[in-house]
């Protein structure tokens, strides 16, 4: 019997075993011809290949050569054509038609035997935190609102199940998109994915009021809309770079650029439709007193600065479009 | 009149409702709970808008006019001929030839976009009737013609030669008429009304026909900002402009308004003004321009006089706990004030809303309102947290132009923390321009307290139709007119 000299093996896309074929001589070929020794159905793919040697006097490398094809493969993103050479090192896939194939040699040494993975605790305390967190903001949210007790407790089950609903109808749209590109579920990933996203919205929220508040800030206030859909532009990415892992790189590049696009269009969008870029008129999340860090002046200044409104105003009757609408 | 009370009342009901509702929605939906019982009329009818149920006195909508005319057929029963005030009938006798109905038509078609009535003062044809009747033909004449037509169904063209935006009067001439119009007399001004006597209201309601309501001389209205009499009758749309006579038919005031809240509470115009813009209007060349000019300059002597009555008189001071908090002195506005929410028991709220009786028709529109309202908090029990909630939520849940409109432009804001010594406060002045009234503004100022972490007013002023300098003035009169008691 001859020796088994290594291991070739074909994956889908997804990485999915379309085909295996152990080496037992030098040169090998791979194509979609019956006569090759790794035989692949891919229509992308020559009859005849790729043929794949190992040269007696350097027994560590492994070379390809490019066969008759029209498409040719690809290493490490470096694309090569028809009739060249190259060196393939072990491990490396290498990309022909819609087809990655991998070699194992036989002198390779051999990983450890990995440890069966623990039951992830750690995971599961994080999950559990994080929407404890979340229901505990959405509860707190809704007792500041709250007129009265009895009312609020008579809210709550409405609230937790609409919330378990909402976390869960949302969680589950992106488990099931997960499911289909990636083949793993990934439900609680999702899930807490989610809390992370609404926790750091409201704090970014909150934050900006408060400071806004405190310094008399009235351009962070009236812009928080911008910070908070960074936030869920983020939670965004995080979801899709969980779906599609292997393409976090093309991903974060899709979300900057709709957040780069995306943000300059409704601001401008804003400005043509009300001579304005935020829809807030003013200030108006009001905190304890005691919060208050910015001084107050006397009226005398704070009306000599609304003085401008009138030059402001001046301008919207130049420019402001005169619509119908009313309010 | 054989019929006059089952048509009216089908007709005004709905109107009445309608004028409500709109009255209601545009009430401050934080301040919902008032009762608002100081429902003001007096605009002009736009061709079948919602504006036009708006208008008690002046025309009622082309619509509206129409609507009963297939059910006429369930007749009134007739009333007995004793029955009829025998003085009515003889007011009616003297005036129906000196009566007209005043209709604006669109010039492209010729039907009618409001009516109103009006009366004869001068035998060249000099007709009096209300601003807010013709007021289109001041503000659009290249859109709109005016027309008159008498008792007997004669029919004329008329120019406006002079109009009165404060009190609400226009006077108008009958084009191409060559018969010398009949007249009626002004009662002369030394001759004092008593209260209770008896005077007749005259016009076209409806456009249904003429018709002559009996009431009762009231006086002048209280705190209203030009002197109106008080008519104990009856008016309806369609009589705005018409002439309210004595018992001799001697004309004593220009029907013009009444209140939807109340029954028979109409009120007329003193007809000095009218005698006054008669003379200044007969040898006034017509206007055939649009006239913003003139309806601006007028707009400025009236915000010039609120703005100056409004300073002179100090503002009065309610206290809620330590707060004390401005409205206006009783004989500039009515205040009324309304208690705490029965759904939210920790919250102790009161609710007072006060607004000058000074607002006018400029155009198709009221302006040169005055209203404050404020809402005072305490919630001793509800937290710091939970209290800032609640009063920021009632802060930033204030109506605000926030999108232009062919009026005016949206409104502009600034906003800064002030403190005139012993209280701080969130103050905010928003302002929009008027587009063809320039060098006018609608303003709103409003002050929240910040001191106290479960307590708190917020008020809100506004002022309608304000030169930009003494809005600015009465922003200022007002924030400084906020105080907080410190511990004795």
């Amino acid at each position: 019997m001859m020796p088994t000299l290594g291991l070739m093996e074909a994956f889908d896309r997804h990485g999915a075993l379309l085909a295996r074929a152990p080496i037992t001589r030098w040169p090998m070929t791979v194509g979609r011809g019956l006569d090759c020794d790794l035989v692949l159905d891919d229509p992308f793919v020559a009859p005849l290949h790729l043929r794949i040697d190992r040269a007696v006097d350097a027994p560590r490398t492994v070379s390809v050569e490019i066969c008759e094809t029209r498409n040719g493969a690809t290493l490490h993103r470096k694309h090569h054509g028809n009739g060249e050479r190259f060196d393939w090192p072990d491990g490396t896939p290498l990309e022909i038609g819609r087809t990655r194939i991998a070699l194992r040699l036989a002198d390779t040494a051999i990983a450890e035997e990995q440890a069966l993975p623990q039951f992830p605790w750690r995971t599961l305390a994080t999950t559990v935190v994080l929407v404890a967190l979340m229901v505990a903001a959405v509860l707190g949210s809704s007792w500041l609102e709250a007129s009265e007790v009895s009312k609020y407790l008579k809210s709550l089950p409405g609230l937790l199940l609409g919330l378990v609903v909402m976390l869960g109808a949302w969680s589950g749209l992106w488990a099931i998109a997960n499911k289909v590109f990636d083949g793993r579920l990934q439900f609680w990933r999702h899930v807490r994915i989610a809390c992370a996203m609404y926790l750091a919205a409201e704090a970014m929220q909150v934050a900006a009021n408060l400071a806004a508040f405190a310094f008399s800030w009235e351009t962070l206030s009236r812009f928080a809309y911008l910070l908070i859909s960074l936030v869920l532009a983020t939670g965004i990415y995080a979801h899709l770079a969980a779906v599609l892992p292997r393409r976090r790189a093309g991903l974060a590049w899709a979300v900057g650029a709709v957040v780069l696009l995306g943000v300059p269009a409704w601001l401008g969008a804003q400005w043509l439709d009300r001579m304005r870029l935020s829809n807030e008129l003013y200030m108006s999340s009001l905190f304890p007193p005691s919060l208050r860090l910015a001084p107050a002046v006397p009226i005398s200044q704070f009306l000599q600065e609304t003085g401008s409104l009138r030059g402001r105003l001046d301008r919207r009757l130049r420019g402001d479009d005169p619509g119908d609408d009313e309010e | 009149m054989p019929f006059p009370t089952r048509w009216p009342l089908r007709l005004v009901a709905p109107l009445l409702l309608l004028a409500c509702g709109l009255a209601n929605s545009q009430t401050p939906p934080n301040a919902s709970a008032t009762s608002a019982p100081a429902i003001r009329a007096s605009a002009v009818v736009s061709p079948g808008g919602a504006a036009a149920a708006a208008v008690p006195s002046s025309a009622g909508s082309p619509q509206d006019v129409a609507a009963p005319a297939p059910g006429i057929a369930p007749v009134a029963p007739a009333v007995p001929a004793a029955a009829l005030s025998r003085d009515a009938r003889r007011i009616y006798e003297l005036s129906r030839d000196k009566l007209v109905q005043i209709r604006t038509l669109l010039r492209n078609s010729n039907t009618q976009a409001s009516i109103g009535s009006g009366f004869f003062v001068s035998a060249d044809g000099l007709i009096v009737t209300n601003f807010h009747v013709a007021s289109q033909l001041a503000l659009e004449p290249e859109r709109y013609s005016g027309a008159y037509v008498t008792i007997d169904g004669q029919e004329g063209a008329v120019e406006l030669l002079a109009f009165d935006v404060q009190r609400d009067l226009a006077v108008l001439r009958a084009k191409n008429r060559t018969a010398s119009a009949p007249v009626l007399e002004f009662r002369p001004a030394a001759e004092a009304m008593a209260q209770g006597e008896r005077i007749y209201s005259l016009g076209n309601p409806l456009d249904i026909g003429f018709a002559v309501t009996e009431g009762t001389y009231n006086g002048l209205v209280r705190r209203s900002f030009y002197p109106r009499i008080f008519f104990g009758g009856a008016l309806n749309p369609g009589m705005s402009g018409g002439p309210a006579v004595d018992d001799a038919g001697r004309v004593l005031g220009v029907n013009v308004a009444k209140r939807l809240d109340g029954e028979q509470v109409s009120f007329l115009i003193p007809a000095e003004f009218a005698q006054a813009l008669v003379q200044r209007a007969a040898h006034a060349q017509a206007i055939t321009q649009p006239a913003y000019d003139e309806v601006t300059r007028q707009l400025q002597v009236h915000q010039n006089l609120l703005t100056e009555r409004f300073l002179q008189t100090p503002f009065q001071e309610q206290r809620h706990g330590r707060y004390l908090v401005p409205v206006p002195n009783d004989a500039l506005a009515r205040c009324w004030g309304s208690g705490r929410d029965p759904d939210f028991h920790a919250l102790n709220l009161e609710r007072t809303k006060c607004q000058a009786d000074s607002d006018v028709v400029a155009g198709d529109f009221n302006t040169g309102t005055v209203r404050l309202s404020y809402e005072a908090y305490d919630a001793p029990t509800l937290g710091a947290a939970r209290f800032a909630r609640t009063y920021s939520q009632s802060f930033g849940n204030e109506p605000f132009l926030k999108r232009g409109n062919r009026r005016q432009t949206a409104v502009e804001c600034t906003e800064r923390y002030v403190d005139q010594g012993s209280l701080p406060l969130r103050a905010v002045v928003c302002m929009s321009a008027y587009r063809k009234l320039p060098g006018l503004y609608d303003m709103t100022v409003m002050a929240a307290t910040l001191n106290q972490s479960t307590q708190g007013v917020l008020a809100r002023l506004d002022v309608r139709g304000i030169a930009f300098d003494n809005g600015l003035k009465l922003a200022d009169r007002y924030l400084q007119a906020f105080r907080w008691e410190g511990a004795p």
